[in-house]
């Protein structure tokens, strides 16, 4: 390899992995991009994956934190840890986070910091010099953009939150907009993609008994199988659940048997189920917001028309909703004027999947509504910022996410 | 050195100041004083010019932050403050007696600003009051014509949610921005 190829490249070294595991990390590594990431003995390393499960995982984690503390660990372990300073992912390690780590550590400047420390000075002040690489999003499932880097001179502990945040949001990403290989609009066979019927699901339990209670004015509880309930309370607009997210999500995708679930109105008072209960309330639109997301996965309503322009009736709440950075840009697209779903992957240039989820979500909650328009859809004509207003209100937004 | 700035309005104790601080990356210059008028049954201390924050974006840009005094009778100063102005964020205080008149005041306030510019509408105190709800608000919109706005329940002492709420203003200046 030459010279200069290898200053390309990312370097790696794996620390208290075992030799079949090094063997496939480093086959997954090549897999990715060979001319980008190396496995390099450690004193040379601008990352360290380390095996905090290995015999000696604790002692070697000390030894980077002591003897260089400026560069990033991303440490593999069974258990959840929160050590300060320390990326950690949990094993079974999901390949797709995994690269998006490394990723974000070799686009990342900090890493520089770590590489300066076995360098020589003329080295360093090359890798000083005012030509820095551009760097990652924190978002996820996007083009790369110059708008969505996060700005040079990020801190070290803003780096490892950001790396936090970009895990969290790529597994609620996950979990409410399936994966990348997901929907496709424009590919009429990929129909079992994009479509899904709630009928059998959580969620049309759910919308039912929302609705009967909203009706009847007064309290259904649902009784699932495990001795758990959610209680809807119509006047506070709240529910009440022992169920947890984590329970609750893998239920969302499981097709529901009959009488699997139980209603019951309680005898005891909308006022009263609510002063006696140890369970902290939720917004039941809420509730029914973030089970619609992961019953639909990235997917559409049966039936939905791709082609009608889609009218956004009223914001949805996003502060108080499960809720992805996608969502803020369709919800202000559609809030100006109806556009086809179709339409709108091609506008924002986003992944189908964030456009299919958030108009599930909205038409659930009853926000949006599709407008039928005899002659087909028409181009929209929207106003944009111009170029150098643009290019000041994406750096403002990557001042934002980043904070 | 490039500056531009960010409005942020609405009545007295809606969380202007608290906002701008969670957003500055400076201390921030507030000009609050003693309130000796029928504000001090809401706040001991109210914005009597405005408040004053930064956002240092890379390399020497800043985005200024600027909040209105709360007080009408300051309104004098709002046409100064709005010049050059990305946008605006509207604040109103959900616990006081008549906060649909506060919206009505402030929008009809800045339609100008507005009609140039974009606006989102943050609802604070959410959590003292819980009515009049955010379908309320949507309603009272819908009916100023106003229908489509963002409009987010917000607690002003929560980065996250002052963030979201200005992100959503961003977004509905040019809702391709991230392309």
């Amino acid at each position: 390899m030459s010279a200069r190829n290898d200053q390309k490249l990312f370097k790696i070294a794996l620390l208290g992995v075992s030799d079949r595991d090094m063997a496939m990390l480093e086959l997954f590594l090549q897999r990715q991009n060979k001319d980008k990431y190396t496995i390099v003995p450690e004193q040379q390393a601008q990352l360290c994956i380390l095996d905090l499960d290995s015999l000696n995982g604790e002692k070697l984690l000390q030894h980077q934190r002591n003897h260089h503390p400026h560069r990033p660990v991303l440490a593999l372990s069974v258990r959840d840890r929160e050590i300060d300073g320390v990326q950690f992912l949990r094993k079974p390690i999901k390949v797709d986070l995994l690269k998006t780590i490394i990723d974000f550590y070799r686009n990342e400047p900090i890493h520089k910091n770590a590489d300066s420390e076995t360098k020589t000075p003329a080295e360093v002040q090359k890798v000083e010099s005012p030509t820095k690489p551009p760097v990652q999003p924190i978002t996820t499932g996007q083009p790369d953009t110059e708008e969505k880097r996060i700005p040079v001179g990020f801190a070290a502990n803003d780096t490892q939150n950001a790396v936090r945040n970009l895990e969290t949001l790529t597994r609620i990403t996950h979990e409410c907009c399936g994966t990348e290989n997901s929907a496709d609009l424009a590919n009429g066979a990929d129909r079992d993609k994009l479509f899904y019927d709630s009928q059998n699901l959580f969620q049309h339990i759910l919308e039912t008994a929302i609705a009967r209670c909203r009706k009847d004015a007064y309290p259904i509880a649902l009784h699932l199988p495990g001795g758990k309930s959610i209680t809807l309370l119509p006047k506070a607009g709240v529910a009440l659940t022992d169920l947890s997210d984590s329970r609750l999500r893998p239920r969302c995708l499981m097709a529901v048997k009959p009488d699997e679930i139980r209603f019951e109105n309680p005898r005891v008072s909308e006022t009263n189920l609510l002063r006696l209960s140890k369970q902290t309330p939720q917004n039941m639109d809420a509730l029914l917001w973030k089970v619609t997301l992961w019953s639909a996965r990235g997917r559409l309503p049966l039936n939905t028309d791709i082609h009608a322009p889609v009218h956004l009736r009223q914001w949805p709440n996003l502060t108080r909703l499960l809720s992805i950075s996608p969502f803020l840009r369709i919800a202000a697209l559609w809030s100006r004027t109806p556009v086809s779903l179709l339409q709108t992957v091609d506008t924002l240039g986003m992944e189908a999947r964030y456009v299919c989820a958030f108009y599930s979500a909205c038409h659930n909650l009853g926000l949006v509504q599709l407008q039928k328009v005899p002659g087909g859809e028409e181009m929209v004509q929207m106003q944009k910022a111009e170029p150098s207003r643009k290019g000041l209100l994406g750096r403002i937004l990557n001042h934002l996410r980043a904070a | 050195m490039a500056n531009y700035k960010i409005i942020f309005t609405g009545p007295v104790g809606a969380g202007k100041t608290t906002a701008i601080s969670v957003l500055s990356d400076v201390p921030m210059v507030a000009t609050d004083e003693l309130a000796s008028d029928m504000t001090k049954d809401r706040k001991a201390q109210t914005t009597v010019a405005m408040d004053y924050g930064i956002m240092q974006l890379a390399g020497e840009e800043r985005i200024h932050l600027y909040g209105t005094p709360g007080q009408e009778r300051f309104d004098f100063m709002w046409d100064i403050l709005t010049q050059g102005g990305l946008g605006l964020v509207l604040l109103i205080d959900n616990s006081r007696i008549e906060p649909f008149r506060d919206l009505h005041f402030f929008l009809d306030a800045f339609k100008d600003f507005i009609g140039c510019t974009a606006v989102s509408i943050g609802i604070t105190r959410m959590d003292e009051k819980s009515t009049p709800t955010i379908g309320d608000y949507q309603r009272e919109l819908s009916a100023l014509g106003w229908s489509t706005l963002p409009l987010l329940e917000v607690d002003a002492r929560k980065k996250g949610d002052v963030s979201l709420l200005v992100q959503s203003l961003l977004y509905s200046l040019d809702p391709t921005l991230a392309n």
